[in-house]
């Protein structure tokens, strides 16, 4: 376990000369809180730990420019220096110093007179303890710090109040799914996987791997690779200009508010936000509901293959089986009648050219009947495989098709209200105001248009990574029938053996850390009372995370922000109990969203949620840190301090309290 | 320096049916994929772990 026994900033920003903040590493008195009024230092404190671990200022564009000090500038004289530093010591106890994280940076004045880091000056060190208990220097600082605080997953443990009740309303089945994986190093999962696939085909000989089969195989899998990566480049490019004129939409949309003087106005506006942002935020579901229709194929389900189709040609084979005919072409005859009707059942283009219709092509020419013939007399287990997964498939299907067809019709209703509040916009006479709302109303249809391109792109990066999939799956299974030495063979059934392994594992363990996670949210969730309609937080097969009602309706939507941040906070606790990750947690604004009739229990149930982690409180005076939460947080209470902007001065006291 | 390996891959592993000298393969690689900041040097530590679980199934009589 990791604790933060005490920071030191020097000259950082508000905080003069040398400040010191230790902390409690207590048990039972884990809170501690840091607390400021406007100006304070509350969220330049926080910058400073990302600054001295990461070299980051997250909140950089709210800081001034320099990060020195303005006294300490004042007071800096020609030909001397002055350093910025802040240093963090790790441990568990304040004699047991386990590790140290220093950056510091020169300032000089420069010719000019102006006060100017000195180049080159940045230096950022670490000391850990080895294993007979020295502390020595780290040979990386950087990897040393990631090791006790990933970058990458800094949101789990610096929390943000003020992103927190936000942080599943958007993109909230990757950003479910991208946390439990970061959370529990399943990247290391996905590279093992990958760099397996890349070590096995050493084993395959040189000459073996120069089989037409897979040169043209491998023509096919680097195209695709290089079109969706081409695709993706686009898709970036789009999503930029789409939040640009996202950006234009909102400047011209202000405008228009404050220019606005004529009674009427002002309600048509504020109706058509309202719709625009219904209309907006539908558009973008059903976009959703279009890509994830595929999802299910992406799932081990093969794409090539026709419910009807692949009915009838297990018909004829049993047929032919039972009369003891030999199986004529059957399945090329299927695949003929597939590439004939031009589609197959995801509705996969076949067209002339289509990558599609290349790979079902390039499967009817090297995979004859004969190959299969045994695997399908064995029972046909493959095919029933198949075959259920095309049930649940079409289920699915027809469940995201309805789902979809429910979402524009409410688009057509929108639509339709939009237009009737544009036409009664319209006939109020304003030039300035006409040629504003028509400059605006032209970047949103940029939005618009720009949002379409990227659904469009999505879909086809989503099927040419159908087609890849199937590709490389093809591929594994030459490569295996092609190793003819017997060490090379062995070798490869290794790594095979591992690959198959961890790939099933990779599916499994997502499942489990899932539910898990699922079950001890809905416990910590529970614990704190926030929100009595909700009966139970689920996590779907999806990765979306939904608050189900008594009658399993998703209410996340009517949820305040503070039972959203709460709902959050919740998620990343369990998370955290899941994976084992034990490093402090650092809280901003932690009860600003909670309702102050709900607040009591929200402080109850982080005391239970977060027993026994250090957690380093950041509050705004008064209206977070009042004398209810005081009395509130006193029994666990560790170390409380304030930093005070001093009036006519240009830093911050800080004050210990008892 | 090395993050933790996930547990609860571990934990298949151990009940696995796989063969010993593999499982110990899949632990050592999940070891190798834990340390930071050596990416890219994956291929020559693999290919060592492999011809080790291969000796050990040679060993073993596996391949007889």
């Amino acid at each position: 376990m990791t604790k933060i026994l005490n920071i030191n900033m020097e000259n950082y920003r508000p905080f003069y000369g040398n400040n010191k903040f230790d902390f409690s590493t207590s048990d039972d008195k884990n809170f501690n809180v840091v607390f400021a009024g406007t100006g304070g230092g509350k969220t330049t404190f926080l910058d400073a730990i990302s600054w001295c671990l990461f070299g980051k200022e997250p909140h950089k564009d709210l800081l001034t420019e320099s990060m020195l000090n303005d006294i300490a500038e004042a007071e800096l004289k020609n030909e001397n220096t002055v350093d910025v530093a802040i240093e963090i010591f790790l441990g568990l106890k304040q004699d047991e110093i386990d590790g140290i994280f220093r950056r510091k940076i020169t300032f000089f004045k420069n010719n000019q007179g102006k006060v100017v880091p000195l180049p080159g000056s940045e230096r950022f060190s670490a000391k850990i303890k080895d294993g007979r208990n020295n502390l020595i220097d780290a040979a990386d600082a950087s990897i040393a710090a990631n090791f006790v605080f990933p970058e990458k997953i800094q949101h789990l443990f610096m929390f943000d109040g003020e992103k927190l009740e936000t942080f599943f309303d958007t993109d909230n089945m990757k950003k479910t799914e991208n946390a439990i994986k970061d959370m529990t190093h399943m990247d290391q999962l996905d590279n093992a996987i990958a760099h397996l696939k890349s070590v096995s085909r050493e084993f395959v000989s040189k000459k073996d791997r120069e089989d037409p089969q897979l040169t043209e195989i491998d023509a096919y899998i680097s195209g695709l690779a290089n079109r969706i990566e081409d695709k993706q480049i686009k898709k970036k490019e789009l999503e930029i200009k789409q939040e640009e004129a996202k950006v234009r939409f909102d400047t011209l949309d202000e405008q228009l508010r404050t220019l606005n003087s004529k009674g009427d106005l002002e309600g048509l506006l504020k109706e058509q936000k309202k719709y625009e942002d219904q209309r907006n935020g539908l558009t973008k579901k059903i976009m959703e509901l279009e890509n994830q229709k595929f999802d299910h194929l992406l799932k081990g389900i093969p794409t090539i293959f026709c419910k009807k189709e692949l009915e009838d040609a297990i018909k004829k084979i049993n047929k032919k089986y039972e009369s003891g005919e030999l199986p004529p072409d059957v399945k090329v005859e299927f695949i003929n009648k597939l590439l004939l009707k031009g589609r197959c059942i995801c509705h996969t283009d076949l067209t002339e050219g289509s990558s599609a219709r290349k790979y079902v092509e390039a499967y009817k020419n090297k995979a004859p009947l004969s190959q299969f013939e045994p695997d399908i007399r064995k029972g046909q287990s493959e095919i029933t495989f198949m075959l259920k997964g095309i049930s649940v498939f079409f289920e699915r299907r027809k469940d995201f098709y309805q789902q979809i067809d429910e979402k524009k019709d409410q688009l057509f209703e929108t639509q339709q209200i939009l237009e009737k509040i544009t036409k009664q916009m319209e006939s109020i006479d304003d030039k300035e105001f006409q040629s504003i709302k028509s400059s605006r109303s032209f970047a949103l249809s940029e939005y618009q248009k720009y949002s379409t391109k990227i659904g469009e792109v999505g879909n086809s990066i989503h099927e040419d990574e159908l087609s890849k999939l199937g590709f490389e799956k093809e591929r594994q299974k030459i490569e295996r029938n092609l190793i003819k030495n017997e060490e090379m063979k062995k070798k490869f059934e290794i790594c095979d053996a591992a690959l198959v392994f961890l790939q099933e594992s990779q599916k499994s363990l997502l499942i489990e850390l899932k539910a898990d996670i699922e079950t001890w949210t809905n416990e910590i969730f529970n614990k704190s009372i926030l929100e009595p309609r909700v009966e139970r937080i689920v996590i779907t097969e999806d990765f979306e995370l939904q608050a189900l009602d008594f009658e399993s309706e998703n209410i996340y939507d009517e949820l305040s922000k503070g039972q959203k941040q709460g709902l959050a906070t919740a998620f990343m606790i369990a998370l955290r109990k899941d994976s084992g990750f034990d490093s402090p947690i650092l809280f901003d604004y932690p009860l600003g969203r909670i309702d102050p009739d709900t607040r009591s229990e929200f402080i109850n149930a982080l005391k239970n949620m977060l027993n026994g982690v250090q957690v380093i409180f950041f509050l705004i005076g008064g209206t977070e840190w009042s004398n209810a939460e005081k009395i509130q947080m006193k029994d666990r209470l560790g170390s409380v301090y304030e930093l005070k902007k001093l009036k006519n001065e240009k830093r911050s006291e800080v004050i210990q309290h008892a | 320096m090395k993050n933790k390996v996930n547990q609860r891959l571990l934990k298949k592993i151990i009940s696995s049916d796989l063969e010993d000298p593999v499982k110990k393969f899949l632990k050592n690689i999940l070891e190798i994929e834990s340390e930071i900041g050596k990416g890219g040097q994956f291929s020559e530590k693999y290919k060592t772990e492999i011809e080790k679980a291969y000796l050990l199934l040679k060993r073993s009589n596996k391949y007889d």
